[in-house]
C-alpha cells in the first residue's frame, strides 16, 4: 500500500468523521423542532383572564377555527398555534334597558358566538337580530341581519324592560335553538329560528339545557327543572337527566341516564355528540368524560384544573377540533383534551382535604400549572377532611391527601407539627421569604424548631367594630377600653340614647345586656391568652366587669322585636334604619375591611379593646392555611402550588403579612373603571337627549348618582390601600394572636360549653355560679396537658 | 377422611379466625401502639407513655371517677334487678307488659332519654318543683357536684330492663317446689331469695354483676350530653380524658389509658373468679 494511498485513506476517514460529528451537531437541532411541533397547547390562556378580570362568553368553532369571546377581545386558535391570538379589542357594551326605540340606532355587537361549522353567527339581542359576523381589518363585520322576534326574552314593564340572555344557544339543522330563563314554570322557554327568514317556533319542552344535534333529527339534552330541584320526599337534589328531543313534534324521551356532574348540580355541562363515534361527550369542573355504547359505558378520559367552577359557558362549552381533541371551554379559560384515556398519562393529581373557600384563587394556580390537576380526596363525603378524619387516616395508614387546608380552630396545628404529619417547607425560597416577612405573632404558630409547616393565607377575625360617621357626628370619642366602652353604654342608656334617636348603640342585638356580656367575656379571654397569661376568671377586674355590665339601666336597649307582627316588623325596620355606633357581627378580613373598601358613610374600625387602662387588647385570628401532608407523594408539586398561591393573593392580605410594605398599594382596575363610569354617563347622557319628558326625571336622579360616584372614585379608588391604610393594617394585626395547643383547648372548652355561658346569660347561674364552673373547666384543661 | 380432631378444627377455624383477627390482633397491636410515640414514625418508647398519663391528675381523677360510679351502679343494678325480677316471677304470666316496660329505656338513645333528664333534673324541674312545694331549697342537679345523682339515676333507669330480663330467664329454671317447701319449712319471701333462688341463679348473677360492672365503666355519653367535654370534677371519667386527648391527637396517651383501664377491669374480675363460690359448678 502507497504513501498516497494511506493519505486518501486518512483524508477520506477525516472527511467521514468531520460528516458524521456535523451530523450529530446537527441533531438537536432537528429535534428541537420535532419536539417543538410535538409540544401541542393544552391550556390556552393560562390564568391571563382571570387575573384581569376577563371572562369567556362563548365559543364557535367554523372553518376549523376556534373562535372565543372574551368580555373584552375577540380570540381566535387554529391548529399550529401555540396560544390564541387576540383579533378584536371588543367594545364594553352598557345597555340599560331593552326599548326598542333606542336598539334601532344602536351598533350592532358581539353578544355571544354561534356557528353551524362554516359560518359565524351571533345575536344582538338588543336589536334583536341575527348577524353573520367576519373579521376585518381587526375590526368586526356584521352582515346578512335577519331580524328576530326576542319578545319572550323580555322581562319588567316598561320602561325597566330587560333583555335577559338566553341560558343556552345553539344550531341544529339550519335553525338557532335559544333557551329562555324559567324560573317561573313556564310551559314553554324554547324557541327556534330560521337562521334565513327568522321565522320564529316555539316549542312546548321546557327545562332542556345543553342541546347538541343526535340521530334521526332528533337532539340529545340535559333535563333539568330548576323550580323542582330537590326531591319532595328525600330533600336531595335530583340531577340533571339525559333526554331525547325531537324538535319535529316537541316530545321529550326521558333516557334514566343521570351523567356526571358537579357538587352543584345546577352547574350543567356543555355536550358533545360524535355520530361517528356513537360517543357522547361531557365534563364536570375536574373530569371530562366519554360515554360510549348508547351512553352505557362512561369512561373518564381527561382531567379539568378547574375544581370549584360553574361550568357557565353553554354556548361552544365543549367543541371538537380538527385534530381529533376536543376544546373545553370555562369562564376563564379553554382547555384542549383527548379523546381517550390517553389524556390522563402524565398528569400529576394532587389530592386536596378540604375546602379553602376560595375555588378561583385555586382555579387561577391550577391554570398556571399544566399537566397539574387537583380532585378532592375521595372516599370522605364533600371531600372535606376534618381533624377526626385525618388523625383515622394516619392512624390506619391511608392518606391519601397532598394538599391540607388548615385552619387555627379546627386543627391542633402545635400537635401536627410535632408528630410529624405536615411537610417542612422551608425548602422552598418563596415560602421561606414569605412566613420570613410575617409578624412573630403568626409566624410563630407556622413554625418548629426553625422550619415552617404550614403558610397562611389569608386571615379573618371577629371584634367589635366602631362606625366612624355616627362618633363624629356626636362628637364622640371612641372607647378605648372595655371598661370606657360600658360607661359609654351605661350613659346612652342614661340619656344619650334618648337625646339622639336616629342613632343605636349596637347593630343588630336586641338584647344589648348579653352582647356587652359576651364582649367583655371575649376581650378578658383574649387579653389573658394574648399577653400569654393564665386564664382565671376569679379575678376583681372580671368580676368589676361583669358587674358594670349588670347595673347598665337597659330598659329599651333589651327589646326583643317580633317580625310576625306588622308592629314589630315595623319598629324592627325603624332600627335598621338608625345610625348604629357599634357592630358585633361582622367579621374582619383585609380585602374587604381595609383600605379603599372600607370607605364612606359605613366606614368601620376594628376596637380590640383590653379590658382596662394600662393592659394590651389582643384578639384571636383565625389563619386559612395550606400544608402539605409528610406522607404526599407529590410534595414538590404541591408546594408549587403554594408558591403559585401566595404569588396570586389579594395584594391587601399579602399586605397584612408583610410587616415590611408600607407603600400605598395601587388600585390596578383604576382607569378601567373610570372610564367604564365615564362611558356609563355618556349613554345616559345620550339617552337623556332623546328621551321622553316622563322618562327625563328618573333619569336625572340616575345621571345625579353616577357623577357623585365617579367623583368619589376619582378621589378614593386611586389606591386599594394609601400608606396610612397600611400602617392601620399593620397597627390591628399586631394585636392578633393565633391559638395553639393549651390556650386552643382552654378556649374551647369555655366557648365548646355554649350551655354554660348561656344559663349565666339567660340568669339561670349566677356570675359566682359561672365563675366556679369556668375556672373548673379550665383546670381540667390544664390537669390534661400536664 | 379427616379425623374427629381434625374435624374440630376445621369447624372451629372460622370462630378462631375471627378471634384472631379481630380481636387478638387489635389488642397486641393496640399494646404495642401504646408503647410508641405517636409521631407519624412511631418510635418505641417503652413505658414512658404509661408513665405520663399515671402521673397525669386528670387521668388520676377520670379513673377515680370511673372507679367510684361503677361501684356505685353495678350493686344498684344488681340489686334492684333481682328484687324486681323476684317480683315479676310472683306475677307469672302477667309480668310480660311490666318487663317489657323496664326494657324500654335499653331501647331508647341515650341522647333522647337526656332530654327527658334535663327537663326533670333542672333548676326549674320538676325534681326542683316537688322539692321546693316540701319546702326544700332548690338544687342545681345538672350544673354542681350533684350532677352525679341524676347520672346514676339515668344509669340504672336505664340499664336495670336489660338485667331484669337476664335474671327473669333464669328464675325460670328453679323448680317451684323448692320455694313451696320453703314454706311449709316456714322460710320468709327474703330467706327464700337468699336461700334458694340465688344460689340456684349464681352463674347468671356473676354473669349480670360483671355485665352491670363493665357497662359502669363506660358512662360517659349521659355526662358528656349534660356537661361536655369538661364537666365538673365529680362526673369527670376516664372516658373524658381518653375522649380529649384523641382530639388532641395524642393517641398514645389514649391507648395506654385504654389498657390501664382494661388491666385494672381484667385484674378485678381474676380476683372475683379466684373467690371459692362463685363457679357455678360448685353448686
Amino acid at each position: 500500500m502507497t504513501k498516497q494511498t494511506h493519505r486518501l485513506r486518512f483524508t477520506r476517514f477525516l472527511l467521514r468523521s468531520t460528516a458524521l460529528l456535523m451530523v450529530f451537531c446537527l441533531l438537536p437541532l432537528w429535534a428541537a423542532p420535532a419536539e417543538a411541533s410535538e409540544a401541542q397547547a393544552t391550556n390556552l390562556f393560562g390564568s391571563t383572564l382571570a387575573d384581569s378580570g376577563e371572562t369567556i362568553k362563548s365559543a364557535a368553532l367554523a372553518n376549523s377555527t376556534l373562535y372565543i369571546e372574551t368580555s373584552k377581545s375577540l380570540y381566535t386558535f387554529s391548529l399550529g398555534d401555540q396560544a390564541p391570538v387576540k383579533r378584536v379589542n371588543l367594545p364594553e357594551v352598557v345597555r340599560v334597558y331593552a326599548s326598542q326605540a333606542d336598539a334601532e340606532g344602536a351598533e350592532p355587537t358581539l353578544t355571544g358566538l354561534f356557528s353551524d361549522g362554516m359560518v359565524l353567527y351571533t345575536v344582538d339581542t338588543f336589536k334583536q337580530t341575527l348577524y353573520t359576523i367576519s373579521i376585518e381589518n381587526e375590526g368586526l363585520a356584521f352582515n346578512a341581519p335577519v331580524k328576530l322576534d326576542l319578545s319572550d326574552f323580555i322581562e319588567g314593564e316598561a320602561p325597566y324592560e330587560m333583555m335577559r340572555d338566553p341560558e343556552w344557544a345553539a344550531i341544529m339543522d339550519g335553525r338557532l335553538y335559544m333557551k329562555a330563563v324559567n324560573f317561573e314554570g313556564k310551559p314553554i322557554d324554547l324557541y327556534s329560528f330560521n337562521l334565513t327568514s327568522g321565522e320564529k317556533r316555539s316549542h312546548q319542552a321546557p327545562h332542556l339545557f345543553n342541546m347538541v344535534s343526535y340521530k334521526d333529527g332528533k337532539a340529545l339534552a340535559v333535563y333539568h327543572d330548576q323550580m323542582n330541584m330537590n326531591d319532595p320526599l328525600t330533600g336531595e337534589m335530583i340531577k340533571p337527566e339525559l333526554v331525547l328531543f325531537n324538535p319535529q313534534d316537541d316530545s321529550v324521551e326521558h333516557l334514566g341516564i343521570f351523567p356526571p356532574a358537579p357538587e352543584n348540580a345546577s352547574s350543567k355541562s356543555p355536550m358533545y355528540y360524535d355520530a361517528a363515534e356513537d360517543s357522547l361527550y361531557l365534563f364536570t369542573d375536574t373530569d371530562l368524560y366519554r360515554l360510549d355504547a348508547s351512553f352505557s359505558i362512561l369512561r373518564l378520559i381527561g382531567y379539568l384544573p378547574m375544581l370549584g367552577s360553574y361550568l357557565n359557558v353553554a354556548n361552544g362549552g365543549l367543541l371538537p377540533l380538527p385534530d381529533g381533541r376536543l376544546a373545553v371551554t370555562f369562564g376563564m379559560n379553554t382547555f384542549l383534551r383527548e379523546r381517550t384515556e390517553k389524556g390522563l398519562e402524565g398528569m400529576t393529581v394532587l389530592s386536596f382535604g378540604g375546602s379553602l373557600d376560595e375555588p378561583v384563587m385555586i382555579q387561577r394556580v391550577l391554570m398556571e400549572m399544566d399537566g397539574v390537576v387537583m380532585r378532592r380526596v375521595e372516599g370522605v363525603d364533600y371531600g372535606y377532611v376534618d381533624a377526626d378524619t385525618l388523625a383515622s387516616m394516619f392512624l390506619t395508614n391511608s392518606v391519601t391527601v397532598d394538599l391540607m387546608p388548615l385552619n387555627v380552630y379546627g386543627f391542633d396545628l402545635d400537635k401536627l407539627m410535632q408528630k410529624g404529619y405536615l411537610a417542612d417547607l422551608s425548602g422552598s425560597e418563596v415560602i421561606r421569604n414569605y412566613v420570613g416577612k410575617m409578624p412573630s405573632n403568626f409566624s410563630r404558630a407556622v413554625q418548629l424548631d426553625g422550619q415552617v409547616f404550614a403558610v397562611p393565607l389569608s386571615l379573618m377575625t371577629f371584634p367589635l367594630f366602631a362606625y366612624v360617621k355616627p362618633f363624629g357626628e356626636l362628637n364622640l370619642k371612641i372607647p378605648g377600653t372595655v371598661k370606657e366602652l360600658l360607661a359609654l353604654a351605661g350613659d346612652w342608656a342614661n340619656g344619650l340614647g334618648e337625646a339622639n334617636p336616629d342613632y343605636q348603640f349596637l347593630a343588630n342585638e336586641t338584647n344589648l345586656k348579653q352582647a356587652l356580656s359576651r364582649i367583655v367575656l371575649e376581650s378578658y379571654v383574649n387579653q389573658a391568652f394574648g399577653a400569654g397569661e393564665e386564664l382565671v376568671f376569679d379575678t376583681p377586674l372580671f368580676r368589676e366587669l361583669m358587674q358594670n355590665v349588670e347595673t347598665i339601666p337597659y330598659g329599651d336597649m333589651n327589646m326583643e322585636i317580633d317580625w310576625s307582627t306588622p308592629e314589630g316588623a315595623a319598629l324592627g325596620e325603624e332600627m335598621a334604619n338608625r345610625s348604629a355606633l357599634f357592630e358585633a357581627s361582622m367579621g374582619y378580613e383585609p380585602r374587604y375591611s381595609a383600605g379603599m373598601n372600607n370607605s364612606g358613610d359605613r366606614q368601620h374600625t376594628p376596637l380590640i379593646l383590653p379590658p382596662d387602662t394600662g393592659m394590651a387588647g389582643y384578639w384571636d385570628v383565625n389563619l386559612p392555611m395550606l400544608g402539605v401532608l409528610s406522607t404526599s407523594k407529590n410534595k414538590d408539586t404541591a408546594i408549587r402550588f403554594i408558591e403559585h398561591y401566595i404569588d396570586k393573593m389579594d395584594a391587601l392580605d399579602k399586605a397584612a403579612f408583610d410587616s415590611s410594605q408600607s407603600e400605598p398599594i395601587p388600585n390596578p382596575g383604576y382607569d378601567a373603571e373610570l372610564k367604564r363610569q365615564d362611558e356609563n354617563l355618556r349613554l345616559l347622557n345620550e339617552r337623556y337627549a332623546t328621551a321622553e319628558s316622563a322618562l327625563k326625571g328618573t333619569l336625572e336622579q340616575d345621571m345625579a348618582y353616577f357623577n357623585e360616584y365617579i367623583e368619589r372614585y376619582r378621589e378614593q379608588g386611586k389606591y386599594l390601600a394609601t400608606a396610612e391604610d397600611v400602617r392601620h393594617l399593620h397597627e390591628v394585626v399586631g394585636k392578633l394572636y393565633v391559638l395553639v395547643g393549651l390556650d386552643n383547648a382552654q378556649r374551647q372548652a369555655i366557648y365548646g360549653d355554649s350551655r354554660l355561658l348561656q344559663q349565666y346569660l339567660d340568669g339561670a347561674i349566677t356570675l359566682d355560679q359561672f365563675i366556679r364552673q369556668a375556672d373548673d373547666k379550665l383546670r381540667l384543661v390544664r390537669m390534661e396537658y400536664q | 377422611m379427616f379425623s374427629k380432631k381434625k374435624s374440630l378444627w376445621l369447624f372451629l377455624s372460622p370462630g378462631l379466625l375471627g378471634l384472631l383477627v379481630f380481636h387478638l390482633v387489635p389488642f397486641i397491636g393496640g399494646i404495642y401502639f401504646s408503647m410508641t410515640d405517636g409521631t407519624i414514625n412511631n418510635r418505641f418508647v417503652g413505658f414512658a407513655n404509661y408513665e405520663r398519663i399515671w402521673n397525669n391528675a386528670a387521668f388520676q381523677l377520670g379513673l377515680k371517677n370511673s372507679l367510684e360510679l361503677s361501684l356505685i351502679c353495678a350493686p344498684l343494678i344488681f340489686i334492684l334487678s333481682f328484687i324486681l325480677a323476684v317480683m315479676l316471677k310472683s306475677l307469672r304470666e302477667n309480668s310480660l307488659p311490666f318487663r317489657n316496660i323496664l326494657l324500654m329505656p335499653y331501647l331508647v338513645p341515650s341522647s333522647a332519654l337526656l332530654i327527658i333528664w334535663m327537663v326533670i333534673f333542672d333548676y326549674g324541674g320538676v325534681v326542683n318543683r316537688l322539692g321546693n312545694a316540701a319546702g326544700m331549697e332548690r338544687v342545681l342537679w345538672l350544673e354542681s357536684g350533684m350532677l352525679r345523682v341524676p347520672i346514676v339515676l339515668l344509669y340504672i333507669w336505664k340499664n336495670v330492663g336489660f338485667s331484669v330480663v337476664i335474671f327473669s330467664a333464669a328464675l325460670q329454671s328453679v323448680p317451684d317446689e323448692y320455694y313451696e317447701y320453703a314454706m311449709l319449712e316456714g322460710a320468709g319471701p327474703v330467706r327464700q331469695a337468699w336461700k334458694i333462688t340465688l344460689p340456684l341463679i349464681l352463674p347468671t348473677a356473676f354473669l349480670v354483676f360483671v355485665l352491670s360492672w363493665i357497662n359502669a365503666f363506660k358512662i360517659f355519653r349521659e355526662v358528656y350530653f349534660i356537661g361536655g367535654a369538661y364537666p365538673r370534677d365529680e362526673v369527670y371519667t376516664l372516658q373524658h380524658f381518653m375522649n380529649n386527648r384523641f382530639s388532641k391527637l395524642e393517641y398514645q396517651d389514649v391507648t395506654a389509658a385504654a389498657y390501664t383501664l382494661a388491666l385494672i377491669v381484667l385484674a378485678l374480675f381474676a380476683l372475683l373468679y379466684a373467690r371459692k363460690g362463685v363457679r357455678g359448678d360448685e353448686h
